[in-house]
Formats: C-alpha cells, sequence, structure tokens
C-alpha cells in the first residue's frame, strides 16, 4: 500500500507546496505505532539488537556486541549522549543486510565500517534493518509516539504495583490486589479495559488513571514496605508532570521544555534505580532520549502525534454499514470517495465550520457544589442488565489475571537473575 | 435552497475534480494525488487566515529565521527529497501516519498537515489510503 504511495510522497517533497504564491518546501514527519513506524522503515523492531529507529544504542549489555554497547551505549544506560542515525544509514543498513552482512559477516555500507568477522561488526553493518525503507525519513523527525507511550507507560505502572506486591508479599497477595485494583479502577477511576489495546486502556482513560494515582497509592499502603511505596507514589508524580506535556497540542515555553526533559530524565531514573527488575524498553528509551529533543527542536509533540488515525479507525468502523458494497474494497473504495468529498474546504466553509467557541475559563466546567449532578455519585443509576454485568465481571478477572501473570513472569526472572548473580 | 437535481450536479462537479480522484488497485484504495490533496487543504486554509506558522528551534529555544524559498535546485536536494529541508527554507510541517486497525479491520494512511489549529481532527486531516485486511480463517489455509 505504501509502495503505490511512496512515488506520489516524493513527487510532494519535490514540487513543495504553493502558500500565498509562495513555493515552500514539506518537512515530513512519520508518525504510528512501533510495529507501524518498523514496518515503514524495514526495521526488525523492537527487540532486535539494535531496537530504537533513532539511535544506535542496542538493546541490553552483552559479550556479544560489547564493542557497539562501549561505543553507542545501551538502552538500559541512563546517562551519555546517543548517536543519532541518519537517513541514509537506513537504506545502507539494508544493503548489508541483502548482501548477507547480517549472516555471513560480508562487509556493509555503514560510514566505511565494514561487515567484518565479529558479531559487533555484522551488526553494525546492518544496524538491524532488513530491506530499503518504505519512505526515507530524518530520524529526527520521527515523532517519538505520545499516544502509545501513555498507553505503554499506563500500563507498565499498574503492573508495576503488582510486582511490588509480589516483591513484598508474595504471590497470593498480588492475585488479591490486582482484583482490588480492578474494581478500584471501575468504582473510582470510573475506567474499564477494552478487548482491544491488548486488553489495556484507552488512551483516554490513561489520564484519569494518573490524575487518581493517589487512590491506586492508597491501595497499596498495606501492601507494601515503606520504601517501595514512596518509589511508587514518586514515579507517578513524575510521570503525571511528564504526562500531560507529552499529550499536550500548544507549543511549549522554554521554561517548560526544560522542566519536560529534566522531569523525563528523572522518571527513568527513578524507575531504574528504585525497581531493579525494571528494564527499560524501546518506549522509556524514547521518553528518556528523544522526546525532549523532538520538544526542544518543534516545540511540541502532542500536535505531531499518532491520535488522527486512530480516530479515522472509529470513523471508518462508523461509515461501514453506510458504505457497504459487494467486496471489501469497494466498500473502502467508496468511503474514500466519500471523505474526498467531505474534504471539501473552500473560505466559506472553513469560516462556518472553523472554530469560533471560545476555551471555557479554567476550571468553569468542574463542580464546585456537593451536590452538583456532574458528580457521579449524585447522577441517577442507569440500570445495567445482570447478562452485561456479569461480562464486565468476567473481563475485569481476566485483566487482573493476565496483570498478576505478567508480574509474576517478571519477578520470577529478577529472582533467577539474582540468585544466578549470587552464584557467580 | 438549491433543489436534489442541483445538489447533485454540484457534487458530481466536485467528484471531477483533480484533487478528489481515488484510486483502486488490488493493493488497496488510494488518492490520485497526494499533492493536489495536500494543495487543495493548504490553499483553503491560507484563504481563510487560517494558516499557523510552524518553526523549527535553536539549541536556544528561537525560532530558526526562514529567509529562502523552495526552487527548482533545491528540489533535487536529499534533505529536501526525505523531508527534511533546510531549516532556514519556507517549509510546511506535513505528518504521514500509518496504522492497521479498526472494525473491519485495515491499513490506513492519513496525512496531517500541522500548519493550522487542531491538526489532530479528523476534518483536518486527508484521508490518504485504506487496504482492507484480510484475515485468513482456518478453512481458507486448507
Amino acid at each position: 500500500m505504501l509502495k503505490t504511495l511512496a512515488p506520489q510522497v516524493t513527487a510532494l517533497l519535490a514540487g513543495g507546496i504553493l502558500v500565498d504564491g509562495e513555493r515552500r518546501a514539506v518537512r515530513l514527519f512519520l508518525t504510528a505505532d512501533y510495529a507501524a513506524l518498523c514496518t515503514v522503515l524495514e526495521h526488525k523492531g523492537p527487540s532486535a539488537a539494535m531496537p530504537c529507529l533513532m539511535c544506535l544504542s542496542t538493546q541490553s549489555p552483552s559479550s556479544e556486541h560489547s564493542v557497539l554497547d562501549a561505543k553507542y551505549l545501551t538502552l538500559q544506560d541512563i546517562t551519555g549522549s546517543r548517536t543519532l542515525r541518519s537517513s541514509t544509514q537506513f537504506a545502507s543498513g539494508a544493503r548489508a543486510g541483502r548482501s548477507g552482512g547480517s549472516n555471513d559477516g560480508s562487509s556493509g555500507g555503514n560510514d566505511g565500517c565494514g561487515g567484518g568477522g565479529t558479531p559487533s561488526n555484522r551488526q553494525f553493518a546492518h544496524l538491524s534493518v532488513v530491506l530499503p525503507p518504505l519512505l526515507t525519513v530524518d530520524p529526527r523527525q520521527i515523532v517519538v509516539i505520545p499516544l502509545h507511550l501513555t498507553l505503554g507507560v499506563n500500563g507498565r505502572f499498574l503492573v508495576l504495583a503488582t510486582e511490588c506486591v509480589l516483591k513484598c508479599k508474595g504471590s497470593a497477595a498480588g492475585l488479591r490486589f490486582t482484583q482490588r485494583l480492578a474494581v478500584l479502577l471501575r468504582d473510582e477511576v470510573g475506567v474499564t479495559p477494552v478487548p482491544y489495546h491488548g486488553g489495556g486502556f484507552i488512551g483516554r482513560d490513561c489520564h484519569p488513571i494518573g490524575d487518581k494515582s493517589d487512590a491506586i497509592c492508597q491501595l497499596l499502603l498495606l501492601e507494601l514496605t515503606e520504601e517501595y511505596h514512596t518509589a511508587y507514589k514518586r514515579a507517578w508524580l513524575l510521570w503525571n508532570r511528564v504526562r500531560k506535556s507529552l499529550n499536550r497540542a500548544g507549543i511549549a515555553t522554554c521554561e517548560e521544555v526544560k522542566q519536560f526533559r529534566v522531569d523525563a530524565t528523572a522518571l527513568v531514573t527513578h524507575l531504574k534505580r528504585s525497581f531493579p527488575w525494571m528494564n527499560i524498553s524501546p518506549k522509556l528509551h524514547l521518553l528518556l532520549c528523544h522526546a525532549a529533543d523532538f520538544m526542544h527542536r518543534y516545540g511540541n509533540i502532542g500536535m505531531y502525534g499518532e491520535q488522527a488515525i486512530e480516530a479515522w479507525h472509529g470513523r471508518y468502523g462508523q461509515s461501514a454499514r453506510k458504505n457497504s458494497l459487494g467486496s471489501e474494497l469497494a466498500s473502502a473504495a467508496a468511503f474514500m470517495r466519500a471523505m474526498a468529498l467531505a474534504r471539501e474546504a473552500c473560505e466559506s466553509d472553513m469560516a462556518r465550520y472553523g472554530s469560533t467557541r471560545k476555551p471555557a475559563a479554567l476550571g468553569a466546567r468542574k463542580s464546585t457544589k456537593v451536590g452538583d449532578k456532574r458528580l457521579r455519585q449524585n447522577r441517577e443509576e442507569v440500570p445495567v442488565c445482570a447478562a452485561k454485568e456479569e461480562k464486565a465481571r468476567k473481563d475485569r478477572k481476566k485483566w487482573a489475571d493476565d496483570l498478576h501473570e505478567a508480574a509474576a513472569d517478571t519477578i520470577s526472572a529478577h529472582v533467577r537473575r539474582e540468585k544466578r548473580a549470587r552464584r557467580e | 435552497m438549491a433543489s436534489v437535481d442541483e445538489l447533485r450536479l454540484a457534487r458530481k462537479r466536485l467528484a471531477a475534480m483533480p484533487a478528489k480522484q481515488i484510486k483502486v488497485d488490488s493493493a488497496g484504495a488510494h488518492t490520485a494525488s497526494l499533492s493536489l490533496a495536500v494543495q487543495e487543504r493548504v490553499s483553503a486554509l491560507c484563504q481563510s487566515g487560517r494558516f499557523v506558522e510552524r518553526h523549527v528551534y535553536d539549541e536556544h529555544y528561537r525560532p530558526m529565521p526562514k529567509t529562502a524559498l523552495l526552487t527548482d535546485a533545491d528540489a533535487s536536494d536529499p534533505g529536501v527529497l526525505a523531508g527534511c529541508p533546510p531549516p532556514n527554507i519556507k517549509d510546511v510541517h506535513v505528518t504521514i501516519c500509518l496504522d492497521k486497525g479498526g472494525c473491519p479491520s485495515s491499513v490506513k494512511i492519513v496525512v496531517g498537515i500541522i500548519n493550522q489549529a487542531r491538526p489532530k481532527n479528523t476534518n483536518n486531516t486527508i484521508f490518504a489510503a485504506v487496504c482492507p485486511c484480510d484475515k485468513d480463517n482456518y478453512d481458507d489455509l486448507d
């Protein structure tokens, strides 16, 4: 699909755009979830030896790639400056990969560093890129996926709470905690997990969870030692600050950019130091090393994010019945035609449908009185049928079990690693 | 109020415009000319005075001055062709976004223009391509 569209993108870049009679260049940003970004850039994915799409950092310290670890650092390092990829490295890495640089040690094409015989040289030749990218984009213009970062970190924090309980009180207490957490999220925060997003929460739900993180910390009060409890509470505090800046659509001030950089670094450093079993995932690495740089360079992250495409999934689904034809492809084409016509944006339409409402004053939409009907407890209860309630209960139980299983896996692996380290 | 016939004719005229053309092939459906679709939107923004300048900031967080326009000589520059023109050239920030998902499942490509208010609103983005995804079921694999 993108192969068909790629020549059109190239034509757009070469031709530029006329703005008030001036021919301007196109600054192209690539945004999608991590998997789609890897597909577009033909990268091996987040489990590859060099998982970052923007820099040359390796996954974790290994004897096999010790030379690269020392030179370009690993994702697990929380200090030091990173070496950015160049846009041509994707293409040259792919050439090396295809010519066998990744397997037989033949030479690659990166900055005069040949494939050679050592694993580090072979890795450096292909840079975890399998094929030439479908689109050539400057790595500094790959957006740091604010929505998926929020989804990922939010989910990780809930698993982290369970891991802390497992570490302090054992498996049975962990399972009890996840069940109570599921009930708390439904009753106090008003969010429920959804079947997509891996059974996690939708992006909009991540914000009330963050805002009411005190309730989660309160639930943990009797389950954790003071050290873990304080550390977990601080992690939420830092994340809530980062989350708001990450998802804001306005241009940040110089102070906000500086504060964001400080908070993002403090968050990842705190997680790594306070919870030793926690690995820095590619998403956390994006937050630590590249998010602040992107914000500094373009003044904002949220505006460039991947929210639009997620909204289009919903719109496509809603219109599916209206544009239903003989085949899926015909229906898709009918939808495209309808959307192309809906895109008519002449001056008069823009003025009519453009934003004319002024934003509400700060706090104007919040309840101020105890009896305010906007408060959940003052609303009339809508009757829910028994079957729906039973399904929701089953979904919550499954979510709690999955959360416990994921946390138990991480903690048991950490315990095994600790034992092995002690033996050695 | 226009009659229904007139509205239909207007719709036909609109659908015949080059920027609205759709191509359908075995891969999926996509806009016939992305450049025209983007240009149409940018022109509408300019005419209605809703085009918002976006900047690239330097290390002191000051907007880099844009003084030059894109020329034919620049158009063959590798940086320009990679969507990363020099900071002194006047530019338009365009996002290209690809994702698989939704129900019915499909791969969608959406192009966004950042030089406007609310660039992530679906009404302000260009739906560039869609490719329905078929999931093989057990019987298909036999």
